[in-house]
């Protein structure tokens, strides 16, 4: 167990913490998702069900860490979020692409438009990032013979890249209409990059700029929060018409992605 | 000096206000102040706030040009006069009297043109697309056909491609990232909309035949800009767009127009331009009505104008000339051609629908946002010349009824009983290139007179069978579409779209009434540009054709007027 300690918590408590609050907000967007389509078939529950799980194993891991049966139920959600992530992804592409009309020859319509391709994969690395909690509260320092911190520094970048990724397209689909929305493109891309930077060659100089470019994309977050706040206010009526315009404008919680990612980057940093 | 035919004698300058500032309805429900130009000697005097005029106005006045443009119907105000309902619309609609004829009779009202500012763009279907190269070339391609007269454009699809590029970008139009049938294009400003049911329909079965189709290029927003909020889906795109997400001239260009300092004066109708005794245009008298105006109709007014450009849609832009006959130009003005009111053109439009298994709700969204060119070319293996669009439609409930009724001969309680599966029903309809011919036109009638006294258009048509063999085989193809797409019990409505022609451009001043820059050959200083300069009418929806021609007109009057000939 890491000695360091941030506002009384330890680095494994914080990533279970983090894991806990980014399912509950990727479960706010699958909800509005799932909802629109008035949660056709039943296996849309599923990832409310495995997600919510997730998060109370989670979070009971953080308030009483080094508990048996609770790090084992911790194990069993984190798997259990990676197995419903996969089927989810493979479910969005089936019924998002492959069943709607004209399939692949209107890939990107549907890409836009349709299930969000990579949103399920989501889970799966909170599922991750719930396993290697599990892992570290129970005391182990590697995984499959690497060390922890540098497991998760590889999982933040795979994520971020990933992220980057689903808002682009989807920023795209809102032809950039403010420039900010170019915004995922910069700071966590550079932020991917500095953190595959420290991987490869563990000096001081990657460190800095990674943690400094990790601040930044924590703050790229929160601005991304507050802009889709204002393109939902910019969508016919505004806020008068809450719920449709939650439904068909800028996904609310979404931007939180990075900032959970660059907050999960920077325990890593400072507390492992 | 100016001459006339009797009607300028009681005529006085426009100004009914006084000193009053004028106040235009905004796009949100708000007033925004206008300049008066009506004591005024302007530059340019725009007759038509449509595709056409609301975008060469816009332009000018931008450009310094003190602008007035006039339109014969209100000015709309979006939030209160946009209602979501079908037969209250009908206010937008020009359904002042035409009189209609000839061996295939249009149907002239609701399916055909616009009353008011912003034209026929308030209530339009959106599909805005671009002529091919080969459109402005049908002549050299397809050589002479007994009958009709078909023309090369006097330009060239390079020298319109930067204005398409232009009126795409201000109108925000949303269409595919890879258009089939335009590869080397600018991407369209906005991404394409998301597909309804109806054009799922369309892509099911197409993609099942194997022929390629696209999300359709359309003049509503898919993101917000500006002011603007993105579309709801609602489907009121026929009725006025009451959330302003449709790119129609009135929340477009007009604004941007009176932003410039031009005036655009509603509810007043031009009844003929005047010239002086060298033909050059003075100005135009027209009467004005409506409660903001504080006139009735029965007196007229004078705008006075170094230049006069019409833009009033093919029926009544050749009236407004023909109406304008002097002892200078007896044959009406800017026809010593006599070309003016012929080669009238419209789309051939039919609809063919069919009934799904399951639940469509065709008139959900934007009604055509699926699209296929893929016979939008003379094809090797048929009977006809040129070819045609196949476009999804989505009629609302009374407009289908009344396809319905017609098409199946349906009244009262079997009527009613079909109209119970309304939402299970998706169509299918094309835009169709029809052939020029001189026998179709508009005149002006011999005895019918509208409110103003002033003598109605008589508009005649008749299909040339290259027309006929073209809607056979598009009945054909949408039906083999339907069925593909699990459609059963197809049927069709034969019917029009789109007006063109009537005041042609071409080189030749014997045969057409405009040149390429849209200057009248016998008036230099009297332009046109609206649907009526079109000399063959392509296979697409014509409106961001009409405007790419606004915004080269504007150019062009721009380099004239710097010539110093205006
Ligand atoms: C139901 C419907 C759907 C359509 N859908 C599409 C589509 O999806 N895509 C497309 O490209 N096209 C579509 N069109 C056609 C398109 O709207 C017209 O081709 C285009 O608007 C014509 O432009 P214009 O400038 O020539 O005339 P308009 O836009 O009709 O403008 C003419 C204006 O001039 C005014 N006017 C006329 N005479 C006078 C006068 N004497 N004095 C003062 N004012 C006068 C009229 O009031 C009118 O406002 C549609 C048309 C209809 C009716
Ligand atoms: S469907 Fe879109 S474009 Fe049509 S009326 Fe509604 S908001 Fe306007």
């Amino acid at each position: 167990m890491p000695d360091a300690r941030f506002v009384g918590l330890n680095a494994f408590q914080w990533i279970a913490m983090l894991a806990a609050l980014l399912t509950l907000l990727l479960l706010v967007d699958a909800w509005a998702g799932h909802y629109r389509r008035g949660f056709i078939h039943r296996v849309q529950y599923a990832p409310f069900l495995s997600g919510g799980l997730l998060a109370i194993f989670a979070i009971a891991a953080v308030v009483a860490p080094r508990t048996g049966w609770i790090e084992s139920a911790l194990r069993v959600a984190g798997w259990l979020a990676v197995a419903v992530g996969l089927a989810g992804f493979c479910l969005h592409h089936y019924y998002g692409i492959i069943r709607k009309p004209g399939g692949y020859k209107l890939l990107l319509n549907y890409l836009m438009y349709g299930a969000p391709p990579l949103a399920p994969l989501a889970l799966s690395a909170m599922g991750v990032f719930a396993l290697i909690a599990a892992k570290g509260l129970a005391g182990g320092v590697d995984i499959a013979g690497l060390p922890i911190r540098t497991v998760l520094l590889a999982l933040i970048v795979v994520c971020m890249f990933g992220a980057i990724l689903q808002a682009g397209l989807l920023h795209f689909r809102g032809a950039f209409n403010n420039p900010l929305m170019y915004a995922p493109l910069t700071t966590p891309v550079l932020t991917a990059l500095a953190g595959i930077w420290t991987m490869a060659s563990p000096c001081s100089a990657a460190a800095i700029a990674l943690c400094a470019l990790l601040w930044l994309t924590l703050l790229t977050g929160f601005v991304g929060i507050g802009m889709h706040l204002r393109g939902f206010d910019r969508q016919m009526a505004g806020l008068y018409v809450s719920l449709f315009n939650w439904l068909q404008g800028p996904p609310a919680a979404a931007p939180a992605v990075f900032s959970g990612l660059a907050a999960i980057g920077l325990v890593t940093m400072r507390l492992l | 000096m100016t001459q006339g035919n009797g009607m300028g004698s009681h005529t006085r300058t426009a100004g009914a206000n006084g000193e009053r500032p004028l106040l235009a309805p905004g796009i949100h429900g708000e007033a925004v102040p206008m300049r008066d130009w009506s004591r005024d000697e302007v530059d340019v005097c725009v007759v038509g706030a449509g595709a056409g005029g609301g975008v060469v106005g816009a332009k000018l006045a931008e450009a310094g040009f003190s602008v007035v443009i006039l339109d014969a119907g209100p000015h709309w105000d979006p939030l209160h006069d946009f209602v979501s309902d079908e037969t209250a619309s009908h206010k937008l609609f020009w359904t002042e009297e035409r009189v209609t004829g000839g061996k295939d009779p249009v149907e002239l009202g609701s399916n055909n043109s616009g009353q008011g500012v912003g034209g026929s763009t308030v209530h339009y279907s959106m599909i805005a697309m671009r002529l091919h190269a080969d459109d402005f070339r049908r002549r050299t391609l397809e050589g002479s056909i007994a009958g009709a007269d078909l023309q090369d454009w006097p330009l060239t699809y390079e020298d319109l491609e930067p204005y398409y590029e232009e009126v795409e970008q201000a109108l925000q139009i949303a269409g595919p990232v890879h258009y089939p049938w335009q590869k080397r294009r600018r991407r369209f400003p906005q991404r394409e909309h998301q597909l309804n049911a109806s054009a799922n329909m369309l892509v099911r079965g197409c993609a099942a035949l194997g022929i390629p189709v696209a999300a359709a290029p359309v003049a509503t927003l898919s993101a917000p800009h500006r002011d603007r909020p993105p579309c709801v889906y609602r489907g009121f795109c026929n009725y006025g767009c009451s959330t302003n997400a449709k790119s129609s001239i009135l929340v477009t260009y007009i604004p941007r127009a009176i932003r410039a300092g031009a005036e655009v004066r509603p509810n007043a109708m031009v009844a003929r331009i005047e010239h002086d005794a060298t033909g050059r245009a003075t100005g135009v008298l027209h009467f004005r009505t409506g409660p903001s105006s504080g006139h009735n109709g029965s007196e007229l007014f004078r705008q006075r104008a170094k230049a006069i450009i019409v833009a009033g849609y093919a029926i009544e832009t050749p009236r407004l000339l023909l109406n304008s006959a002097s002892p200078l130009f007896p044959n009406g003005l800017a026809n010593s051609s006599g070309m003016v009111g012929r080669y009238f053109m419209i789309h051939a439009g039919h609809q063919t629908f069919a009934k799904f298994p399951e639940r469509i709700g065709q008139y959900k969204a934007p009604p055509g946002l699926a699209i296929t060119e893929h016979f939008n070319r003379t094809m090797p293996d048929v009977d006809f010349s040129c070819g045609y669009t196949v476009e999804v439609v989505g009629p609302h409930v009374g407009d289908f009824a009344g396809r319905m009724s017609a098409a199946r001969n349906l009244w009262g309680s079997a009527l009613r009983r079909a109209m119970f599966d309304y939402n299970y029903y998706s169509g299918l309809g094309i835009v169709g290139e029809t052939l020029p011919r001189l026998d179709n036109r508009v005149k002006l009638h011999d005895t019918e007179r509208d409110r103003y006294g002033l003598p109605v258009a008589h508009v005649l048509f008749g299909h040339h069978e290259n027309d006929q063999r073209l809607i056979d085989h598009s009945i054909g193809k949408m039906t083999e579409i339907l069925r593909a797409a699990r459609g059963e019990d197809v049927w069709g409505v034969n019917r029009t779209a789109h007006l063109m022609g009537t005041c042609r451009m071409g080189s030749d001043p014997n045969a057409s009434v405009v040149d390429a820059d849209g200057r009248a050959h016998d008036v230099p200083n009297l332009f046109i540009c609206d649907g009526s300069v079109f000399p063959t009418s392509g296979a697409v929806n014509p409106s961001l054709t009409i405007q790419a021609i606004a915004a080269r007109t504007a150019d062009r009057v721009q380099a004239a007027a710097a010539r110093g000939e205006l």
